[in-house]
């Protein structure tokens, strides 16, 4: 009975849709790039992205004292997406302290989903660059060797510290890197997907690639562009880290100058600074630009007068 | 009239500098990086804090209050320049660690605080209780962000290694990040323990 | 008038008193901090030079050179203070070359590179490759020292500035 009579004000926006249902989408998403990984790098590959996401939902659901340990799903995305950025076979203990940093340091503490500042799964990735570097972002890459269980165990310089990787190689994925970055093709099927279901929004991921192909081009030609596009975790980071709802802008100008942003600092990293990958911390950065982006880019209310500066 | 008990434990739960007034940051995040370093920078504020109350408190009605400002400053900058040449002739690591954090002590917030808000408006004896109370709380919370920092960032308290061989610090915990990660986790879980314990 | 003039006598002998203090504490430990000094450069030295005597200074291009003097004053080598380019900003170090043109010791005091990949220039395994060399060797990357594998810039930095700072040295000193 009680259903019966509720009273609440406008707007009254029925969608089957909640969080659960999101996260499901954006784990069907990744798994084009989930089973790259696994056909590029083996069973290790596998092995990592489990350690991850079981330790991001053991932390979530002790944080939470709840024994559903799948819950909402996002911290099952939060640790695959963790994954997604980490070479093939890092220590265990490196992969699970990641994800227990992204899930307490990276959302629970600022109140739980939808009130976090950063996106969780790159606040563990930044903590652990700046911890085990050498585990991390060293010469870590494994040889990435499609249909072996086991990839080759001899280590190779990541593609965006050597610069000679073929852009056939960098568009199919065999190349080394991170999981979740190295194929550009399982990543925009990926993508198309969160498209089609409408969770992602085009400004995002545009101004973000747009920016790096432009200074990449800038930088050292078309096929440079091209190059810093697909190497690195460029499209990893466009598609699946800066999209994420609770951390990016609202507003559709906002969106791109927050595509814009990640995509510039991503570029002045690679280029100028001491680290050979800048994604990172571009979307760290914006993410906490985010609030102000909004708040600049709020839409004039209707019917009010835009004031004389 | 407050017992001189709880003028003296205040300063390390109550009104702790650190955890629950959040005064006196800059060192608190710059010289944690070790538990010896977070120890010394307590110790040298403690002993500043000491001596300007006892001056001030014992100086309190002869300083006309329009210069109260520039007389404190003179006073607490004369013990902090005793504290830096003392460090610099007996304890050189512990100086060359901390720096120009010594100096810098003259324009720590709690020290001119509790000249400002406690030693002159009361006697030499609770001022230096006071003193005693919030300086042994920032030496306290010091050591302990300190010895945090050691642990996981270095493997080793006060200095003495101990993990093993295969225990690989975690950088992030020595770099200022880190200290502003640390600092945070220990607010909120400082003040979650306070309240469960009834200190309010 | 009369109650500024007070304030200002106040304000007089607080800072009297308090300059007083501060003369004696200082006379106290002056001289501990000029023997500490003195002990930690002799130190220093001796590490690399262990019948260092006495240095003399020398500051050519902003960075400072120690000319090393034995008890009978007979030169016995340069250390030099000095700076390289690295991955994570610039790299401080000391170089000890003695007499002969040989690098007989290298101390990185400071460097930025990041952990676990650059940070082997202050590790045994690339200073090993650095002591010993000669003046008149070519110390070049690839031809007589090798880069670290994943450290390169690192590692290449610090080959580069080692050749420079012998050619100070050889120019200056030797």
């Amino acid at each position: 009975m009680a259903k019966k009579l509720v009273v609440s004000s406008s707007p009254h926006i029925k969608s089957p849709e909640n969080i659960r249902s999101i996260m499901v989408d954006v784990l069907v998403a990744l798994f084009p790039v989930a089973l790259m990984a696994v056909f590029l790098f083996g069973y290790r590959a596998l092995v990592t992205m489990i350690i991850a996401m079981v330790a991001a939902m053991v932390t979530e659901a002790i944080i939470l004292r709840k024994g559903d340990f799948f819950g909402d799903g996002s911290a099952a995305v939060t640790g695959l997406l963790l994954a997604m950025t980490l070479p093939p076979a890092p220590p265990w203990w490196v992969v699970v302290i990641g994800s227990v940093v992204a899930i307490a340091i990276g959302k629970q503490i600022y109140g739980g989903i939808g009130n976090n500042i950063f996106n969780p799964a790159l606040v563990g990735r930044a903590v652990l660059v700046v911890s085990w570097g050498g585990h991390v972002a060293g010469n870590v890459w494994l040889k990435p060797v499609p249909f072996g269980l086991a990839a080759d165990a001899v280590t190779k310089a990541s593609p965006l510290a050597s610069y000679d990787a073929s852009l056939v190689d960098l568009f199919i994925g065999t190349v080394s890197g991170s999981l979740g970055e190295t194929s550009a093709i399982a990543l925009i099927i990926g993508a198309i997907w969160l498209f089609y279901r409408g969770h992602i929004d085009w400004r995002i991921p545009g101004g973000f690639i747009g920016a790096v192909f432009i200074l990449g081009l800038i930088s050292g030609g078309f096929l440079m562009g091209l190059y810093h596009v697909l190497a690195g975790g460029v499209l990893l980071g466009a598609l699946f880290m800066a999209t994420d709802m609770v951390t990016s802008p609202v507003t559709k100008t906002g969106k791109i100058i927050f595509g814009v942003g990640c995509g510039v600092v991503t570029m002045l990293i690679r280029l100028y600074g001491s680290l050979p990958e800048g994604v990172t911390f571009g979307i760290l950065l914006m993410n906490g630009l985010t609030p102000l982006i909004d708040n600049f880019t709020l839409p004039k209310k209707f019917g009010e007068v835009k004031k004389s500066a | 009239m407050t017992t001189l008990a709880q003028e003296f434990s205040k300063g390390i739960f109550k009104e702790n500098p650190t955890f629950r007034l959040v005064l006196g940051m800059c060192p608190t995040l710059a010289v944690t990086l070790s538990a010896i370093n977070g120890f010394g920078m307590g110790i040298s504020a403690l002993f500043v804090l000491v001596c300007s109350n006892i001056a001030i408190s014992a100086l309190r009605n002869v300083i006309p209050a329009k210069v109260r400002m520039p007389a404190y400053i003179l006073i607490i900058a004369t013990f902090v320049t005793i504290v830096d040449m003392v460090l610099k002739a007996y304890a050189a690591t512990l100086h060359e660690a901390l720096g120009i954090f010594i100096p810098l002590i003259v324009v720590n917030c709690i020290i001119m605080g509790r000249a400002e808000a406690f030693a002159r408006k009361n006697t030499v004896g609770r001022s230096v209780i006071d003193a005693l109370g919030m300086g042994i709380g920032f030496t306290l919370s010091l050591t302990v962000l300190g010895i945090i920092r050691e642990i996981f960032g270095a493997g080793s308290i006060f200095n003495i290694q101990i993990m093993g061989t295969a225990f690989e610090p975690m950088g992030i915990l020595a770099t200022p990040p880190g200290a502003f990660i640390t600092l945070g986790v220990m607010l909120g879980l400082v003040n979650y323990m306070f309240k469960r314990l009834g200190i309010e | 008038m009369r109650e500024s003039y007070k304030m200002m006598l106040i304000l007089l002998i607080i800072g009297v008193i308090c300059g007083g203090l501060l003369s004696l504490v200082n006379g106290v430990t002056q001289p501990v901090i000029e023997a500490r000094a003195k002990a930690e450069f002799q130190e220093a030295m001796g590490t690399f030079f262990p019948d260092v005597e006495r240095a003399e200074e020398e500051v050519i291009g902003g960075e400072n050179y120690y000319l090393c003097y034995d008890a009978a004053d007979q030169f016995i080598g340069v250390v030099g203070n000095v700076k390289a380019a690295g991955y994570g900003g610039e790299i401080s170090y000391d170089l000890a070359v003695n007499a002969a043109g040989d690098i007989v010791g290298i101390r990185i005091s400071e460097h930025g590179e990041t952990a676990g990949i650059g940070d082997v220039i202050a590790k045994d395994t690339f200073q090993e490759r650095i002591i010993g060399l000669n003046y008149a060797d070519p110390i070049e990357a690839g031809v007589d020292v090798d880069t670290i594998t994943g450290a390169t810039v690192s590692t290449g930095g610090m080959i580069s500035s080692i050749r420079r700072v012998m050619n100070v040295i050889g120019e200056n000193f030797l």
